[in-house]
C-alpha cells in the first residue's frame, strides 16, 4: 500500500442551483508541495479552495488530512490558513490586531503572541506598520498583512485565492518570489489558485489545470507545457497562445490552406516535425496543427512562406503576426534577428519534434 | 440668477420647517406667559419652575425608561433577525423581511385600535410592559432596515477569514460581524430612542392613567388648558438634547446617509 | 445559514410580531361584527353587519372621509411643491454639509409632533406670534383665526411631514448623472427648462414615493389635527380617538377603521402602481 498523501480530496462533487461546478474532484497533495491550481474564470477554483477551507459544504466525496477524514470538522477546526482574494482583513482592527487575530483566538500568552509577531512582521517586512489601520496601508502591504495572519498561526495548509490579482504588474512579479521564498522556508503545503499562466508556470511545484470543473491536465510547469494531453491544455499554457492550424490528412500527405494557396506535406516531414509519432493507419480526416509560436523560425531554405502583416516588438522578442495558408500565426523570434518589415514575404519552417496533432475534438494524437 | 433665487426658497423653506422650534426656543426665555412677540423680556424662570417641577420631571423619567427598554428589546430581537435573514438564502426571505417592516407601511393609530381592545382582553392595557412591546414593533422596522443597511457593505470574506483563524461563528459574530454593523445598530438605536419617546398615538390610547409619558402629558395639556410656558420650556429643553444628538450622530456617523 | 438557525434567531422577533402586531389586527376584524354594549368595554360577541351598514347609513362619515382626503391631497401637493426647490438645494451641496442641512432637516420628524404643534400653538394663536406681528405692522386689523381651521391644520401637517419629501427626492436628485445637466445645457436649455424637462421626470419616482409616504401620513394623522384643529376639524385619525378613547365603542371603531383603512389602501396602491410605472418608463424593460 502506497504511503498515503499529506492532503487527500475524493470524488468531490458539488453543484449550485443544480448547476454542477465541480465533478469528480481528485487530488493528491505532497507535504510541502507547491500546488497551483490553474484554469479560466468560473471553472470551480475558488469553490474547491472553499470546500478545503469547509467554508462550503461538498454534495460527494471527501477531504482527507494527515490520514484524517476532514468532512465533519468545522472551518474553525480545520488549521487552514486561508488568503482572499480581497484579502477581507479586519476593517475595525490594525495591522497587529489583524495578525495576531488567530492567536488570541488560541489564547496563546502575551509573549508567545508578541514574539511570533516580531518574527512574522520580519518575515513578510512589514516592520513599522503594526499600529497601523488596514486603510492606511498600500495594497501591496495588505496582501502581506493577509499573508501574514493565515501564516501566524502555523496552519497545516495554506489556501491562496488569487493572491496576486489586486497587485499592480510591477509588484506582482517581485511578490511572485518573495510567496515561493517563503513557502519553501516554511516548508508549508500550500494550494494557490490563479488564472494567471505566468504565476502558475513560475511559482508551482505543480500545476492542476481544470476546466468546467473536472481536472484537464495535473502535472510539473514544464510537463504541461512540453506535453499538454489536449489542445485545451496546450492553448492554456504558453503565451503567446499557441497557433492552432486546420490541415487535411488524405492518407498519405497532409495539406494546408484551401484548394487556391494550399501546400503539401509528405507524411514523412510530418512525422519529423510532430513531437510523436502519429498513430497507424491514421484515417484520411480533418485535423489540427498545433504550433507554438516559438517552434517556427525563419530560413531561407524554409518550404513554407507567408506575409507579414504585423510586428509586435516586445523587447527581447518580437511577434510576427503572419498571413499564411488562409490562417493568421503567430511567430515569436528574437528582436536581433528580425530584419523584416510589414509586407514582407518570409519563408519559414518548424522545429524538429516540436508540433502537436489534434482531431477535430481536441485530443491529442501526437 | 435662478441658483440665487432657488437658494432664496430654501432658506424661507428650512425657516418654515423649523419655525416651531425656533418659537419654541424664542419663547422658553419670554418673560410674558402670553407668548407676545417680540418678547416682552428674558427670563430663565420656566426653566426653574421645570427643575421644581415633579409631574414633568416623572413623566420624562417614564419616558426615558420606556424608551430604553423599547429600543434594547427591538435590538436584542431585531438584529438577530436582520442577519439572519440577511445570511438566508431562501425566498421566504423577502416575506419575513416584508413582515418586520410593515408597521412602517400600516397606520399606526388603526393597529393602536386593534392594540387597545388586545390590551385590555390581556389585562396590559396600562401596563409597562404593554408599551414596551407596542414600541418595539415600530423600532424593530428601522433597526432592521438600518442593520441590513450595514451588513451590505461588510465582506462576507472577513467572517470566512475569521472562521479559518480559528474563531467559532458565535466568536465570528461578536468580533467580526458585530464591529461593521455597529454604525448600523447605534443609528438605529438613537433614531428608535427619539421615536419612542416622542410618539403621543400609540401611547395616548394604551398607557392608561399610570404611565403617563411626557408627550401624552403635553397633549393632554394642550387639549385641556392651553399653552403652558412651563411646557414650552420642557420641549425647548428635550429639543435642544434631541439636536445636540442628531448633530453628534451626524458628525461621527454620516447617519443621514442611512436614514 | 441553515434553515433551522435562521428560524431560532428569527423566532423572538416573529413571536413579538405575531403576539403584538398581527393578534390585534385580526382582533380588530373579529370585533367591527360584534354589537356595542354601552358603558361597558365588553362587546355582544354575536355577527352583525350593523357597524359596517351605520357607516354608510349616516352622511356624517363620508364628510369626515371627504375632508381627511382633502387635507391630505392639499398637504402632499404643498409638501412636494415645497420640497423641491429645498431638495435641489440640498443636493447641490457637498457630501458634509449636505449630512448636517439633512439632520437639521429631519428635525420635524425626530422632534416630535408634540413639539411642532406646540410651536404652532405659540405662532397660530389669537394672538401669538403671527398675528401679533401683522398687527404690530399694521397688515391686518383683527387676528386672523388659524386654530381650528383647516388652514391651520394643514400649515402643521406640511411642516411635520416636509422631511419624509426631502429625504427620497433628495436620494433621486443626487442619483441623477451631473452630467445630464451639463448636456442639456450645452443644448442651449436654460435653468427652468431643464427643470421641467430633466430634473422633475428624472426625480418623479423618488418623488412619487415621498408623496404617498407624506399622503399616508396625513390620512392618519391625529395629534395635529387635534391639536391646530381644536376639536373643530374632525378627521379620520380625531374621530377615531374619539370613538375609541372616549366614547369607547370599540366594536364600532374596529369597523371604521378597517373601512377606512381598506379604502385608502386601495387608493395608495394605485398610486403605488403609478410609481412602479414611473419608475418601469425611466429603466427601460426590466
Ligand atoms: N454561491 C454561489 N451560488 C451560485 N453559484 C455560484 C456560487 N459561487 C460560485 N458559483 C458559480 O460556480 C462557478 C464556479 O465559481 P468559482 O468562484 O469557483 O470560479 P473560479 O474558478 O474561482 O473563477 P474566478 O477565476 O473568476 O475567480 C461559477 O459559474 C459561479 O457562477
Ligand atoms: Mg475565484
Amino acid at each position: 500500500m502506497a504511503a498515503t498523501p499529506f492532503l487527500s480530496v475524493q470524488h468531490v462533487e458539488k453543484s449550485f442551483d443544480n448547476t454542477p461546478v465541480l465533478l469528480d474532484m481528485n487530488i493528491d497533495v505532497e507535504k510541502g508541495e507547491f500546488v497551483v491550481l490553474l484554469g479560466p474564470s468560473g471553472c470551480g477554483k475558488t469553490t474547491l479552495l472553499r470546500i478545503l477551507a469547509g467554508l462550503i459544504e461538498a454534495e460527494e466525496g471527501r477531504i482527507m488530512l494527515e490520514g484524517n477524514d476532514l468532512s465533519r470538522t468545522p472551518t474553525h477546526n480545520r488549521e487552514i490558513g486561508f488568503v482572499f482574494q480581497r484579502y477581507a482583513l479586519f476593517p475595525h482592527m490594525t495591522v497587529r490586531e489583524n495578525i495576531s487575530y488567530g492567536l488570541k483566538i488560541r489564547k496563546r500568552d502575551k509573549q508567545f503572541i508578541r514574539e511570533k509577531l516580531a518574527t512574522i512582521v520580519d518575515l513578510l517586512e512589514l516592520g513599522g506598520l503594526e499600529e497601523r489601520k488596514i486603510s492606511e496601508i498600500s495594497g501591496g502591504q495588505q496582501q502581506r498583512v493577509a499573508l501574514a495572519r493565515a501564516l501566524v498561526i502555523e496552519p497545516k495548509l495554506l489556501l491562496l485565492d488569487e493572491p496576486l490579482s489586486n497587485l499592480d504588474a510591477k509588484l506582482r512579479a517581485s511578490v511572485r518570489v518573495n510567496i515561493v521564498e517563503i513557502q519553501k522556508k516554511l516548508g508549508i503545503t500550500t494550494i494557490m489558485v490563479t488564472h494567471d499562466q505566468i504565476e502558475a508556470m513560475t511559482m508551482g511545484d505543480r500545476i492542476i489545470l481544470m476546466n468546467e470543473g473536472k481536472i484537464q491536465q495535473s502535472g510539473p510547469p514544464k510537463e504541461l507545457y512540453a506535453n499538454p494531453k489536449d489542445r485545451f491544455v496546450s492553448e492554456f499554457i504558453g503565451s503567446p497562445k499557441i497557433n492552432t492550424l486546420p490541415t487535411t490528412f488524405d492518407g498519405t500527405s497532409f495539406y494546408l490552406g484551401n484548394s487556391e494557396n494550399s501546400i503539401t506535406i509528405s507524411l514523412t516531414d510530418m512525422c519529423n516535425w510532430l513531437m510523436t509519432t502519429p498513430p497507424k493507419n491514421l484515417p484520411a480526416n480533418n485535423y489540427l496543427l498545433g504550433i507554438r509560436p516559438e517552434s517556427m523560425r525563419i530560413a531561407s531554405d524554409g518550404m513554407f512562406l507567408a506575409t507579414i502583416a504585423f510586428l509586435e516588438d516586445c523587447g527581447a522578442d518580437t511577434h510576427l503576426h503572419l498571413k499564411a495558408y488562409r490562417s493568421r500565426i503567430i511567430m515569436r523570434i528574437n528582436s536581433c534577428d528580425c530584419k523584416q518589415a510589414v509586407n514582407d514575404t518570409v519563408p519559414f519552417t518548424f522545429l524538429d519534434k516540436s508540433l502537436y496533432l489534434f482531431d477535430l475534438e481536441g485530443n491529442r494524437l501526437a | 440668477m435662478w441658483k440665487h433665487v432657488n437658494r432664496v426658497l430654501s432658506w424661507l423653506i428650512l425657516l418654515f420647517m423649523l419655525a416651531p422650534i425656533i418659537i419654541i426656543f424664542l419663547n422658553s426665555f419670554n418673560s410674558s406667559r402670553f407668548f407676545s412677540f417680540p418678547p416682552d423680556g428674558f427670563t430663565l424662570e420656566w426653566y426653574r419652575r421645570f427643575l421644581e417641577n415633579n409631574e414633568y420631571r416623572k413623566a420624562i423619567g417614564i419616558s426615558t425608561e420606556l424608551a430604553f427598554s423599547a429600543v434594547i428589546l427591538a435590538l436584542s430581537v431585531g438584529i438577530p433577525s436582520a442577519y439572519a435573514l440577511f445570511k438566508w438564502d431562501s425566498s421566504k426571505r423577502s416575506i419575513l423581511q416584508a413582515v418586520f417592516l410593515s408597521p412602517l407601511m400600516l397606520p399606526g393609530i388603526v393597529w393602536a385600535i386593534g392594540l387597545i381592545q388586545y390590551y385590555s382582553m390581556m389585562g396590559l392595557l396600562g401596563s409597562f410592559i404593554g408599551l414596551v412591546c407596542a414600541h418595539a414593533i415600530i423600532i424593530i422596522p428601522y433597526v432592521i432596515r438600518l442593520v441590513t443597511a450595514s451588513l451590505c457593505y461588510l465582506d462576507e470574506d472577513t467572517e470566512h477569514a475569521a472562521r479559518t483563524l480559528g474563531a467559532t461563528p458565535v466568536k465570528t459574530f461578536f468580533s467580526v460581524t458585530l464591529p461593521a454593523i455597529k454604525p448600523g445598530i447605534i443609528i438605529s438605536g438613537i433614531f428608535g430612542f427619539m421615536i419612542s419617546f416622542t410618539d403621543v398615538v400609540i401611547a395616548t390610547f394604551i398607557a392608561g392613567s399610570k404611565y403617563i409619558t411626557y408627550p401624552v402629558r403635553m397633549y393632554v395639556e394642550l387639549r385641556t388648558e392651553g399653552l403652558d410656558p412651563l411646557a414650552v420650556a420642557v420641549s425647548a429643553a428635550i429639543m435642544f438634547v434631541i439636536i445636540i444628538i442628531a448633530l453628534l450622530a451626524e458628525k461621527s456617523l454620516s447617519w443621514s446617509k442611512y436614514l | 445559514m441553515k434553515t433551522k438557525h435562521v428560524w431560532a434567531l428569527v423566532m423572538p422577533a416573529l413571536l413579538l410580531f405575531v403576539l403584538i402586531f398581527l393578534v390585534p389586527f385580526l382582533l380588530l376584524i373579529v370585533k367591527s361584527f360584534q354589537t356595542y354594549v354601552p358603558g361597558t368595554l365588553i362587546s355582544d360577541s354575536s355577527f352583525t353587519w350593523e357597524n359596517y351598514t351605520q357607516l354608510f347609513s349616516d352622511g356624517y362619515y363620508f364628510k369626515i372621509y371627504y375632508r381627511t382626503i382633502r387635507i391630505a391631497v392639499i398637504s402632499t401637493l404643498a409638501v412636494l411643491v415645497l420640497s423641491y426647490p429645498l431638495s435641489i438645494f440640498l443636493s447641490s451641496m457637498n457630501a458634509k454639509v449636505r449630512g448636517v442641512f439633512m439632520t437639521i432637516s429631519i428635525l420635524p420628524m425626530i422632534g416630535g409632533a408634540m413639539i411642532q404643534t406646540m410651536g404652532w400653538f405659540a405662532m397660530l394663536m389669537r394672538y401669538g406670534t403671527i398675528n401679533s406681528f401683522l398687527l404690530g405692522l399694521h397688515i391686518i386689523k383683527d387676528p386672523i383665526q388659524f386654530l381650528g381651521t383647516e388652514l391651520g391644520v394643514i400649515i402643521g401637517l406640511v411642516q411635520s411631514f416636509l422631511p419624509m419629501m426631502i429625504y427620497p427626492l433628495v436620494s433621486s436628485l443626487l442619483a441623477i448623472d451631473r452630467e445630464i445637466y451639463d448636456s442639456a445645457r450645452t443644448l442651449g436649455a436654460r435653468p427652468p427648462k431643464i427643470f421641467f424637462s430633466v430634473t422633475i421626470p428624472l426625480s418623479a419616482p423618488g418623488a412619487m414615493a415621498g408623496a404617498i409616504l407624506v399622503f399616508m401620513a396625513c390620512l392618519t394623522s391625529f395629534v395635529t389635527p387635534s391639536s391646530l384643529g381644536q376639536g373643530k376639524i374632525q378627521v379620520f385619525g380625531t374621530y377615531a380617538y374619539q370613538q375609541a378613547i372616549q366614547v369607547m365603542n370599540w366594536p364600532f371603531s374596529s369597523s371604521y377603521a378597517i373601512f377606512f383603512i381598506l379604502s385608502m389602501g386601495i387608493v395608495v396602491l394605485a398610486l403605488n402602481l403609478l410609481a412602479r410605472g414611473l419608475r418601469r418608463k425611466r429603466c427601460g424593460s426590466m
